[in-house]
């Protein structure tokens, strides 16, 4: 039987990608709820309604029959704090108690990477982190939803599952491409704080889209973990942005300029030409890997089988962290600026930080405030990015739009926004 | 030894290299090859094997000290594959002998290694390693001494080798305007010229027990470290190789910049495109440093290690020094001496060869400029380099303390803006004693789910009680020790 897709929170920017994901891959029954109405398509039925009113949710589901919920509803992460806990943790709470009633068998959260942040670096993180202590409201309301979601797997038959994408980007956000013209029109492109030596996880919202479709796909109480043999054999490298060639070997490998090629040549031509012939490589595992014996017989909590779907959560990325100035240069640079690096102004981030907090004083006595921050500044000048290993393995995710063409096709929409003049209208 | 003018001037421009350079030739042990004990395996008994060893020293430069450091009889057979294959290099290289000549020679070249006697003395007199071929014979009678399993993958090797550098031979002819068109076709000149020789020292190590014996098999990784190593060289030695007619830079990355000809790269008005192009050929060649990392933590013996990791630290060393550098396009640039002997120091395990690695990569980010239509694909690859050490060595754990600075930088798990990774590691050391704690308890028959309650610094209270029964006992008998003897003293 067909699913029938519930996405809450549809008119969202990740949201509203994700039903554009659905219906390109011919879903015929997708709904959305949501307190506004941004996408006008026929194929799509509407639901007005508010996140917290447990009856509206459940008239909805009861109405659109709903197979599977993906609840990608959140405020902006600089909402005030009454916002964050009412959208992320009573919403979340009304979610789960409405699918239950209702009987819907598989819901998707859209948890977010920011559970594990905390003004530390997070390099390499995977999902055995346990959460940090967090004065951040977005960021800890984030965690307690999750909690709450992966919490409610398993009872009365619902199947759960969270995903944390990290740094989500492309057409229709409307937080990064407004800050990018406007460093660009101002020509504030010749200042780095820190060494740039801090890279940085930016997920094209399309490789956000397919994972969602994925766990939904996947998502299911009886299915069997993933046998650990398969984790054996190393994965490929990503190489969406720096581009696949394969490595020519004695027995996969082109003909070339050889003037009478043999059988044994031609067949070594057919081999390198299929993809199914790639010699398998062995996988490396310290201690330290999270899919490692060690880290499988004790980093997890023993109701949790990390190798599943149901009730697990997976960090979503694009699986090609850049250096944290060159993102933003490569869209500045998009968007017409000439970076001249023998201009640029070297502000070490420590003063930076120092800075920041007299300007934030400054702000704070002067009632004017300030954008700059030390939070900004530990962002640009932190490492953060994550292994997406578990995703690949048990979800079988595998990003497919690279960070340069993601940043290419975000201009190409901004651009094309501006002229349409769209901007003006929506604000 | 390098000269002394040198080193003087070294002394006041990197004093820190300098120091490097004496205590290299202060303090290492190299192997001694003429030791008597060392006989069996060097071959220093006998005359053949002695000049063979000589032609080792005269040919190559940089890599006779790491394959003579090999263990066992595997430094006199690799000693043997590189001549067979430098022999078959120079016949390749000579542009002095006819298409028509060089053609069958290459192809038949493998058929001589059993041909006692055979040598070729038709190379150029300026053909620098023509010695080895005019001497070849006593190479061919020192491969007749090694094992059989070992001669057959040199042979196999040289045949495959001498194959493609012969499909490849007449684009090298003087007079064409270019060689090789597309970077499939790079892969493909670079796989037998350099990712064979790959090959064949994986199968070299298996077959004299060294190395696993699947390390033969990892054919794709054995292949893009030698595909490294000889898409450095082909970067670095760009403007030598056009002013000798020989152009290795496939067409397809640098006519993206609008030259015709790969000679307009070393025309000064056109040096800004050039430089992207040379960024272009950097790049390429960065793909294959994860390969690379992979293939040395799959090795096991020392001495083979740093036989393979020396010559791949030098290659991202030299790639760094070569990326946006305008000496590439107009001379021979090279790592100095004393930078070369201070990576071979590093070179000794994968976790030091990875962190190297790191450094290089973000010396050439550094370098990289958003100008350059590669700049986010180096943001990818150099990523791609910090991806693999923090993931495979964290360097939140610090297993040697780094010494004075030169050391893998350490990240503190408990400073501020410290490594959140450390909470799984803090986690996983509570949970380990807590199983130690309950494997101990059922050993001695107690309830584990006692002992767990009890965790922690506090003693439990069965020990404590334990402990209070014993001395209580030990009171009382020692109570009634001294009681029994001033009783029996009393009775007196």
């Amino acid at each position: 039987m067909p699913e029938s897709y519930l996405v809450i929170g549809g008119s969202g920017f990740l949201g509203s990608h994700i039903v554009d994901g659905l219906l390109n891959r011919g879903e015929a029954s997708v709904a959305v709820f949501d307190i506004v109405q941004r996408i006008f398509d026929d194929r799509i039925t509407f639901f007005n309604g508010d996140l917290c009113n447990e009856k509206q949710l459940s008239d909805c589901i009861s109405k659109c029959q709903a197979s599977v919920i993906i609840h990608t509803a959140t405020p902006h992460p600089e909402a005030p704090k009454e916002i964050l806990e009412r959208v992320n943790i009573d919403g979340t709470r009304t979610v789960i108690a409405a699918a239950i009633a209702n009987a819907v068998p598989k819901l998707v959260y859209t948890s977010s990477a920011g559970v594990v942040f905390n003004k530390n670096n997070i390099v390499d993180a995977d999902e055995r982190m346990p959460f940090p202590a967090n004065e951040d409201a977005y960021n800890k309301t984030k965690q307690m939803a999750e909690d709450i979601v992966l919490a409610a797997n398993g009872k009365d038959g619902l199947a759960t599952c969270a995903l944390r994408p990290a740094g989500i980007f492309g057409p229709r956000d409307r937080l990064l491409m407004p800050a990018a013209a406007q460093v660009v029109a101002n020509g504030q492109w010749t200042i780095q704080i820190g060494k740039n030596d801090n890279i940085f996880d930016w997920t094209y919202v399309d490789n956000v889209v397919v994972a969602h479709l994925l766990a939904a796909d996947k998502l299911s109480l009886t299915a069997a973990p993933i046998p650990n043999e398969e984790l054996g054999v190393a994965l490929p490298q990503i190489t969406l942005t720096t581009g696949f060639r394969r490595i020519p070997t004695s027995e996969a490998k082109p003909i070339g300029p050889s003037p009478h090629p043999d059988a044994e040549e031609l067949a070594a031509q057919e081999a390198f030409r299929d993809p199914s012939t790639q010699q398998l490589r062995p996988v490396l595992r310290t201690k330290f890997d999270a899919l490692s014996p060690t880290a499988l017989s004790i980093d997890y909590d023993e109701d949790k089988m990390p190798l599943k779907v149901a009730g697990n959560a997976f960090f979503i990325t694009g699986g090609e962290p850049v250096y944290q100035w060159d993102f933003f240069r490569a869209i500045w640079t998009q968007l017409g600026a000439d970076i001249d690096m023998k201009k640029m102004w070297h502000i070490p981030a420590r003063l930076s930080g120092i800075l920041a907090a007299c300007a934030e004083t400054y702000g704070w006595i002067t009632g004017k405030g300030t954008n700059f921050t030390a939070y900004r500044v530990h962002y640009l000048t932190a490492e953060r990015w994550h292994n997406m290993e578990k995703a690949r393995r048990v979800l079988g995710y595998e990003p497919v739009v690279g960070v340069e063409e993601g940043i290419k096709r975000t201009v190409a929409w901004w651009i094309a926004d501006q002229a349409e003049g769209k901007l003006s209208e929506k604000k | 030894m390098p000269k002394a003018s040198e080193l003087l001037l070294l002394l006041f421009t990197h004093p820190n290299e300098l120091r490097s350079l004496i205590q290299y030739y202060v303090w290492t042990d190299n192997r001694d090859l003429a030791d008597p004990r060392e006989k069996e395996s060097t071959g220093w008994d006998r005359e053949t094997m002695r000049e063979c060893w000589g032609y080792l020293d005269l040919t190559s430069r940089s890599f006779a000290v790491v394959i003579k450091n090999l263990q066992g009889d595997l430094a006199r057979i690799i000693c043997l594959f590189y001549l067979a294959l430098r022999a078959l290099d120079t016949i390749e290289d000579d542009m002095s002998i006819p298409v028509e000549v060089k053609q069958p020679l290459l192809r038949d070249f493998y058929k001589r290694l059993d041909e006692p006697g055979w040598n070729f003395s038709g190379n150029g007199p300026d053909e620098k390693d023509r010695e080895v071929c005019v001497h070849f014979d006593v190479v061919i009678a020192e491969l007749a001494q090694i094992p059989k399993p070992c001669f057959d993958v040199i042979r196999d090797i040289t045949k495959k080798t001498g194959k493609g550098m012969a499909d490849f031979c007449d684009r090298v002819s003087p007079g064409r305007s270019f060689y090789v068109e597309t970077i499939e076709e790079y892969d493909l000149y670079c796989h037998y010229v350099a990712g064979l020789v790959g090959e064949g020292l994986s199968r070299l190590f298996a077959a004299t027990g060294k190395e696993q014996e699947w390390i033969a098999e990892q054919l794709e990784l054995s292949d893009s470290c030698g595909l490294f190593l000889q898409k450095t060289n082909i970067t670095r030695d760009f403007r030598e190789d056009v002013d000798d007619g020989r152009f290795f830079w496939p067409k397809e990355i640098w006519g993206k910049y609008g030259f015709d000809d790969i000679k307009e790269l070393t025309l000064p008005e056109r040096e800004q495109k050039a430089l992207f192009a040379l960024s272009g050929m950097v790049l390429d060649a960065l793909r294959h440093s994860i390969d690379t990392l992979d293939y040395l933590t799959m090795l096991k013996n020392q001495s083979v290690f740093n036989f393979v990791a020396i010559p791949q630290v030098m290659a991202i060393a030299t790639l760094a020094l070569c990326f946006m550098n305008p000496d590439v396009l107009k001379k021979n640039v090279k790592i100095r001496r004393g930078i070369t002997v201070q990576l071979m120091g590093k070179a000794t395990n994968p976790r030091d060869v990875a962190y190297v690695f790191r450094d290089y990569a973000r010396r050439i980010h550094a370098k990289t400029v958003p100008q350059d239509p590669n700049y986010l694909k180096f943001s990818v690859a150099c990523g791609k380099i910090e991806q693999w050490c923090e993931h495979h060595y964290p360097s939140f754990i610090s297993m040697i303390p780094p010494q004075s600075g030169d050391g893998a930088p350490t990240v503190s798990a408990t400073a501020p803006g410290g490594d959140a990774r450390a909470l799984i590691y803090q986690r996983r050391i509570v949970r380990e004693n807590e199983k130690q704690k309950r494997e101990l308890a059922l050993k001695v028959g107690l309830d584990p789910t006692k002992v767990i309650q009890n965790q922690g610094d506090q003693a439990p209270w069965w020990l404590l009680a334990a402990m209070l029964g014993v001395t209580l006992v030990m009171f009382a008998v020692t109570a009634g020790i001294a009681f029994g003897v001033i009783w029996f003293f009393d009775l007196m």
